[in-house]
């Protein structure tokens, strides 16, 4: 009795055989090269940025700078300085000062302060970059990352869009 | 007789293409997550080292400007010349930013293109776009001379080429 029960019929399974894959195969050999060819490796993107915008009248400018925070970062040889012309970001004094690390510009530190920033002023969107004489395309582009937002391996926090290219530390 | 015997060969051959498919399905896989659906048509000179930069921003196509090592080329049409980043001063207005050749190809774009590059600035009126493709090594004051021709004949918003990290 059990043994009907349990005994599997090898006379009922049937062997399927081979698939046939051959017309998988054609799609995928025809799609193979296609792709092949459109494959991009290295991809470019773009960077936004604009010139400061200027305005002869002095009245309007001061009226449009209303509730701005004016924010700046600098980068000098010896590293990069904060500064927001309309408002008090240094209260604790001395974190508006990103000094460069073993020669290099520390993009992390300023990041990270940049992000403080942003949390005591949410609705601020803005921030003019002030590179000098001598600071090369790269460490601007670099700059302008570190700016735009915070990235690390658990959040990823907008922080200022908007980047203008200043006229430099003079 | 024996030599001339031919074996009868069997109606069908199965091949085992299990292993191919398997390569095949993963090439499939990674060459769909490299697919580019946009198609950009870069100007390159061949002699700019690009930045690198976690942008996510795609391209668009508009006026292109490329600043390599050794010269300025607008639309791959050569423009000015320079040495580390310093262009000679016959090249230069009274002003010391304002590169002549350079603000004179770009007016010329501009008439060229007029309706296709402007787009609407709306507390400045139109303004134009312009890709600007610049190799990492060159100084700021070099980006300053290109940025205020370009703002000098109107065009006022930029796009900087980086490579995505």
């Amino acid at each position: 009795m059990f043994k009907s029960l349990f005994r599997t019929d090898k006379r009922k399974v049937h062997d399927i055989g081979n698939l046939n894959l051959i017309p998988m195969m054609n799609m995928i050999v025809s799609i193979i090269p296609l792709l092949l060819i459109s494959v991009t490796f290295i991809r470019f993107v773009a960077l936004e940025t604009s010139l400061p915008l200027y305005s002869d009248d002095v009245v309007s400018v001061d009226e449009r700078n209303k509730g701005e925070l004016g924010l700046s970062v600098a980068i000098t040889e010896y590293g990069f300085v904060i500064n927001a012309n309309n408002g008090d970001i240094d209260k604790d004094g001395g974190r508006n000062i990103i000094a460069k690390v073993s020669g290099n510009y520390d993009y992390e530190s300023l990041s990270q302060r940049l992000l403080e920033i942003k949390k005591e002023h949410q609705e601020q969107w803005s921030v003019v970059i002030l590179p000098s004489e001598g600071t090369n395309f790269g460490e601007i582009v670099s700059t302008m990352d570190a700016t735009r937002e915070y990235k690390d391996s658990l959040v990823k926090e907008v922080l200022f869009p908007n980047v203008v290219i200043g006229g430099g530390v003079i | 007789m024996i030599l001339f015997k031919r074996h009868r060969r069997p109606a069908s051959i199965s091949l085992n293409i299990t292993s191919l498919m398997d390569m095949f399905t993963i090439l499939l896989v990674f060459l769909l997550l490299n697919f580019s659906a946009t198609s950009f048509d870069l100007k390159m000179s061949g002699r700019v080292v690009f930045p690198e930069s976690v942008s996510e921003k795609e391209l668009i196509d508009v006026v292109m400007m490329s600043v390599d090592k050794y010269s300025i080329n607008v639309e791959g049409r050569f423009v000015a010349n320079h040495e580390n980043g310093v262009i000679q001063e016959t090249y230069l207005d009274e002003t010391g930013y304002k590169i002549i050749p350079l603000y004179n190809e770009l007016i010329r774009q501009a008439q060229r293109t007029k309706n296709v590059t402007v787009s609407e600035n709306k507390e400045n009126g139109p303004t134009g776009k312009i890709i600007l493709q610049m190799d990492k090594s060159l100084p700021f004051f070099l980006l300053r001379q290109v940025m205020y021709t370009a703002g000098q004949a109107e065009y006022n918003d930029f796009k900087f080429i980086a490579v995505k990290k």
